[in-house]
């Protein structure tokens, strides 16, 4: 691929030259069928992300954060250029895992550990990990419409981190919980990030992106500003910011 | 995670996986289906204390309230062939809306990784038989049972429900992406279902029916579903007096659209992928 230096073997995600408009549709009476208006998200993005990589993806509010972890997540078609990912991608975004309100909390868990593709002979491990972590105690076997937002959050982080993804993608990291136990969720979330293979973390955390990452990408009205070491990424996000 | 995609390919055009075919990936695109429609299901049932059950009830429940008002206006209508009738469309009108809907989620419930269309596709086909089956099930039941329809109608009747039921939720996938676009078409689509409940032969056999009204069920496909079942189940059908080359000319047009729009819903899934 052009522009893009290729390490064979060791690539995880390469992103060529990538742009993606989104089409607005905007209707009115004279319009029915609306009027298609482009809006850009990413602007000629090239990237070369290899195994192993720990990358932060800083940016305001619509710079394109989302949009790319979407892009690659295969969730959002490019409009030019091209991406490749080399594993199973899994994608945290907010803490609903696909939780079916009118089961508990434990048949969510199983149900959805099948789904991702736990091995049966790990899922009662795995469901009595997820327990354990999220303190639901009883609560486990109530079912999950009648948990509290902070109960569902528990439970979400917990399944979610429990999974041991080839390629995460992170958008915006999540406060779970009263302090104690946020702390416990980062220590948590570490363990989770540093095994999963590859892991691009979107997010405003200037210290979480310098303790967990070692490279730093930081986009900006959609467009790649730079590129390289965390500590001149975070730099050049307070550059643009003031 | 064990590794079973090699490789994902992403541009404008498509997205493809390498993927290594193996036991553990034959048995998680079974286990997603199953999810799906496990939860496709309890979305129905929600928190009615009868569940899933009411999908059994509800033909039943429509063709007794149409019963009570005709006989109240004296058409004298027949039980059987509007049990027919109604049982048929009402397969027929949850696959076309069903078909139309797709549309609103391509993630197939499941939020943390992508699913691939062909286990969205395999899931909408799994859930529309289940549905199907759910459906007929009364109908079939007071027929065989009330009734005293001989077997094989109501065998016919279940395997026609199957077929109308497909073909239905592949035509209305290939009105989605129009729906998406102009949603107003969404409101047309129910005046026309709701139109051609009373214009179809539903309520009412097709030799009641005459001039022009007659000519449209001629070229209307329900029309040879419900008639043949009727015939089948030994009640006034008028499905022999139907052209043959009409009735395959259609069931082949209808077919070609139906498969197109199945086959089409990898294609729809990513066109509208950046639509906002």
């Amino acid at each position: 691929m052009e522009g893009v230096e290729l390490v064979v073997g060791e690539i995880s995600i390469l992103v060529d030259k990538l742009t993606v408009r989104y089409l607005e549709i905007k209707r009115s009476i004279l319009h029915p069928s609306g009027t298609a208006q482009e809006v850009i998200g990413l602007e000629n993005i090239s990237l070369n992300i290899k195994k192993g990589e720990i990358i932060a993806l800083i940016g305001k509010n619509g710079a394109g954060k989302s949009t790319l972890l979407n892009t690659i997540f295969g969730k959002i078609r490019p409009t030019k250029g091209n991406l490749k990912t080399f594993g199973r991608v899994i994608m945290l975004s907010g803490i609903n895992a696909g939780f079916d309100n009118e089961s508990t909390g434990r048949k969510n868990i199983i149900e959805l550990s099948k789904a991702y593709g736990v091995p049966i002979g790990e899922i009662s491990d795995l469901v009595e990990d997820v327990i354990d972590f999220s303190e639901l105690g009883e609560a486990i076997d109530r079912n999950y419409k009648g948990y509290s937002t902070g109960m569902k959050g528990k439970l979400g982080f917990g399944f979610i981190t429990s999974l041991s993804p080839e390629i995460l993608l992170i958008d915006e990291t999540l406060g779970v919980g009263d302090a104690r136990f946020r702390a416990k969720a980062q220590d948590r979330l570490k363990k989770f990030i540093q095994r999963s293979n590859t892991v691009l973390i979107s997010t405003h955390s200037l210290g979480l992106a310098k303790e967990m990452c070692s490279r730093g990408i930081v986009l900006d009205k959609g467009k790649l500003i730079f590129d390289g070491d965390i500590d001149e990424a975070i730099k050049n996000y307070i550059n643009i910011n003031s | 995670m064990v590794g079973i995609i090699l490789e994902t390919n992403i541009n404008s055009e498509k997205l493809t996986e390498k993927i290594i075919k193996n036991d553990f990936y034959d048995n998680l695109q079974n286990s997603r289906v199953e999810f799906i429609v496990n939860r496709k299901l309890r979305k129905i049932a929600g928190r009615k204390k009868l569940g899933i059950l009411w999908m059994v009830l509800d033909p039943l429940a429509t063709s007794l309230v149409y019963l009570f008002v005709l006989t109240v206006f004296r058409s004298s209508p027949n039980a059987e062939t509007m049990l027919i009738g109604i049982g048929m469309y009402k397969i027929f009108q949850s696959s076309i809306k069903s078909g139309v809907n797709t549309i609103s989620d391509f993630s197939g419930g499941l939020k943390l990784e992508r699913v691939s269309s062909n286990v969205l596709l395999k899931s909408i086909i799994k859930f529309r038989i289940i549905d199907t089956f759910l459906q007929s099930f009364g109908v079939i039941l007071v027929l065989f049972i009330g009734f005293k329809s001989n077997l094989m109608g109501v065998f016919v009747f279940l395997l026609l429900a199957q077929i109308i039921g497909i073909i239905a939720e592949g035509f209305g996938l290939n009105l989605a992406l129009i729906v998406r676009k102009i949603p107003d078409i969404g409101n047309i689509i129910n005046y026309f279902l709701l139109l051609m409940f009373f214009g179809s032969p539903v309520l009412y056999p097709m030799e009641f029916t005459e001039g022009l009204h007659y000519t449209i069920n001629e070229y209307n496909p329900f029309t040879y579903f419900v008639e043949y079942s009727r015939w089948n189940m030994g009640l006034s059908s008028e499905i022999f007096n139907i052209e043959p080359t009409i009735i395959i000319v259609t069931m082949l047009i209808l077919g070609f659209v139906a498969i197109r729009g199945l086959m089409s819903l990898d294609n729809l899934r990513w066109k509208v992928s950046n639509w906002s």
